[in-house]
């Protein structure tokens, strides 16, 4: 089964002209290390950067088509490069020290596409040993218990290991932008300016980057020099530049482009790494470390950052879920599966008991148990199309809990069908919108049927249909889940969240994210104010997962009812099978209640005196009933 | 999908099967069905058996590191063994051998 991430449609950048930049196949390699790829089953040299004779002391022409052996003279490198070589070796013990020319060196292998990448760089003695470096990120990360704390305790464990003068850890918000949400500098930092709670624009990380950081790969750049082609040779044997024909996606000495060593110039810096922070396979955040001057990490350094982000994960998702009282919702989610159900039963024993009061009378208690359950009871009575729940009063508590379920500003439960109803909680478009939102999966919104989890999330629903701002006071996000497969469903609402937001420079028009202006280097970081919109807060992993289970189990408990359910018509005066709606839900306005009224009346005076009654049975497959009294 | 643990012990050593999928919705069930490994003081050595785990996330690396951190604290060696080739590519990418040992 998918992972519910799937389902979470949250609101994506504005697309930008160097969006698909060939990064990972840029054909360059950083200037600072030697790059081979080498073929496995034969293990000569295929591709190899332009700077190995000014690194290694050989010309490019003299390593191509042979063994990498042959930059290396001395016996103890060449032993260990012909155990890098064996074949049929996949996993390497990274790093393997290498020298050459009097020089110390690592090599870092990794196979990608059939091809073995040997990354040599120069040895830089680190700041501490690899056991002190994990044993402090792991006791500073574990011991965190709350997610700001666990974002400045990162940050300064990141500044702990590197020394560098600044790191940034910076999440991103909908719409791809991303906000600096804690900040390290060394105590001699030559990079004073701080960017805490500064904002940064989508179109500063191209969509193509972002594609490479999703693979967990580090980006380190350790110098502003300019990149160095990877050559190869062509069909004639003559020495040429390989082009975009090799995947650097994995490899540490990836080339840069050169409108990003313009951006980070423009920002004072000469060295930077980025760690990104993945969850799954979704992009949280990076980690961004910057140094004044050009300053080297070895692979070791780098590993215990990368692992030390993977435990920063980790934490982060149990840290988050606890704040967010996750473990209380899941128990408020049985607690409500099993109001229904007692809300059922009061039901079925209503219908059954005889009542010296008369039908009317009896219905109407019976309403008010559908009201108390949220309409969620597979049977359910309503004097209307339209209930209105009112968060935090005493008698509309399920309602409320029904909120803080997905921590929701509104809800709203849709039953379909002849008469169907809408039963809205809290802050929610008008039911005729509601209706018309469920009328838009399968079309403008994913359909439910297509994966695993029967949920969809959206904190920007606006990118998916046109919406008015003033629906967007009440359902920029939307978490919605069916209940069986008829058309009824649940849906949570929440509303725009605009953030006054400061940027690191002005933001791109939409005309300049067109243009050539995006192959520039961005020079302007100075602060600008503007709001941020368009997106509500958005919906959590758990909270999606949350939405989803509830509604399964609601889902569960109509088809148990339906199984069980003796004949209705023995305690009720006049019922009618109710025809089943066609898929997907027609928009619709809830049917005028005399409609229902004319059909199964028995008895038009009470109906007149109570303003009818519809009372309908568990809907899932197969016939539904209504009654009024 | 979750994960889904079962333990086996004998004498100071437990093996823990573990079935399904590990990623950052399941990591939280993992850690509570281990908790009671990690707590008894009997075990000294837990082989984490990989046999059943068909993918496995990144963040889930963090966690593994987190758990041997635990398990050390513990006086108890943890172990990695029978990982399927994707796992055992992301185990390696992560450098976790250099936290924990992988057969």
């Amino acid at each position: 089964m998918p992972s519910i991430r799937a389902h979470i449609w949250n609101g994506r950048p504005a697309p930008c002209e160097h969006d698909s930049l060939p990064l990972a196949r840029i054909g360059t390699v950083q200037p600072h290390g030697v790059m081979m790829v080498v073929v496995p089953d034969t293990g000569v040299v295929e591709h190899v950067s332009a700077n190995v004779e000014d690194i290694l002391g050989v010309p490019a022409r003299a390593v191509l088509g042979q063994q990498p052996t042959v930059a290396f003279r001395d016996a103890e490198s060449a032993a260990k490069l012909t155990e890098i070589l064996r074949p049929g070796r996949r996993y390497f013990d990274n790093p393997t020290m290498l020298s050459a020319n009097g020089r110390r060196f690592e090599a870092i292998c990794h196979v990608r596409d059939g091809r073995l990448f040997i990354e040599i760089e120069p040895y830089w003695p680190a700041e501490h040993d690899y056991p002190t470096m994990v044993t402090a990120a792991l006791d500073a990360i574990s011991r965190q218990t709350t997610v700001q704390g666990l974002y400045a305790a990162a940050a300064q464990m990141m500044n702990f290991v590197t020394g560098w003068d600044r790191v940034k850890l910076y999440k991103f918000l909908p719409h791809g932008h991303g906000v600096v949400v804690a900040e390290k500098h060394s105590a001699n930092s030559q990079l004073p300016n701080s960017f805490l709670g500064y904002h940064f624009s989508a179109s500063d990380v191209p969509e193509n980057a972002k594609e490479i950081l999703r693979t967990g790969k580090t980006r380190q750049k350790p110098t502003q020099s300019a990149s160095v082609p990877l050559l190869t040779r062509g069909p004639d044997g003559e020495v040429r530049e390989s082009g975009p024909s090799v995947d650097m996606t994995d490899a540490w000495l990836r080339g840069i482009h050169p409108c990003d060593n313009g951006y980070n110039r423009n920002l004072g810096v000469g060295s930077n790494i980025i760690f990104p922070v993945c969850v799954d396979s979704t992009l949280w955040g990076l980690f961004v470390v910057h140094n004044k001057e050009e300053k080297f990490l070895n692979y070791d350094t780098r590993t215990v950052i990368e692992q030390m982000t993977m435990m920063f994960v980790s934490r982060l998702i149990e840290v988050e879920a606890s704040e967010n009282r996750i473990d209380e919702r899941q128990r408020l989610a049985v607690q409500m599966v099993g109001a229904i159900e007692a809300g059922q039963e009061m039901l079925s024993n209503a219908f059954a008991a005889r009542s010296e009061h008369g039908n009317a009378v009896r219905l109407q208690a019976m309403q008010a148990v559908s009201r108390h359950v949220a309409a969620l009871a597979p049977t359910y009575v309503s004097t209307s199309g339209v209930d209105y729940a009112m968060p935090g009063r005493a008698e509309d508590k399920f309602s409320t809990d029904l909120l803080r379920l997905v921590d929701a500003d509104g809800a709203a439960v849709v039953r379909c069908g002849t008469g169907g109803h809408v039963h809205l909680v809290g802050n929610t478009p008008d039911p005729l919108a509601v209706r018309g939102l469920t009328a838009l999966f399968g079309s403008r919104l994913p359909a439910f049927e297509e994966s695993g989890w029967r949920v969809f999330a959206t904190d920007a629903l606006a990118d998916f249909a046109p919406i008015s701002d003033e629906m967007k006071q009440a359902a920029c996000g939307i978490l919605a889940a069916p209940i069986g497969n008829r058309g009824d469903m649940i849906l949570w609402f929440r509303r725009e969240h605009v953030v006054d937001a400061v940027w690191a420079g002005a933001r791109p028009t939409e005309a300049e994210l067109h243009s050539e202006m995006m192959f520039r280097s961005r020079a302007d970081f100075s602060p600008t104010q503007a709001p941020l919109t368009g997106a509500s807060r958005p919906w959590l992993e758990t909270e999606v997962l949350l939405a989803a289970q509830f509604a399964g189990a609601v889902g569960e408990l109509w088809q148990r009812q339906l199984r069980s359910a003796p004949p209705l018509q023995a305690g009720l005066p006049s019922m009618q099978p109710m025809q089943q709606m066609p898929q997907p839900v027609a928009m619709m306005e809830p049917e005028p209640v005399h409609s229902g009224f004319t059909e199964a009346a028995s008895d038009p005076a009470a109906a007149h005196r109570t303003g009818g009654i519809f009372v309908f049975s568990p809907p899932a497959g197969n016939a539904a009933w209504r009654v009024n009294g | 999908m979750s994960i889904s643990v079962s333990v086996q012990a004998s004498g100071p050593q437990a093996s823990v099967m573990l079935r399904g999928v590990l990623d950052s919705m399941s990591q939280a069930a993992l850690k509570q069905q281990l908790e009671p490994v990690l707590s008894n003081a009997a075990i000294s050595q837990i082989r984490l058996d990989f046999a059943g785990v068909q993918s496995m996330e990144a963040a889930s690396a963090g966690m593994l590191m987190m758990l041997s951190h635990t398990a050390k604290s513990r006086n108890k060696a943890i172990g990695i063994c029978n990982a399927n080739a994707g796992v055992l590519a992301l185990m390696h990418k992560a450098n976790l051998g250099k936290v924990i040992p992988i057969q």
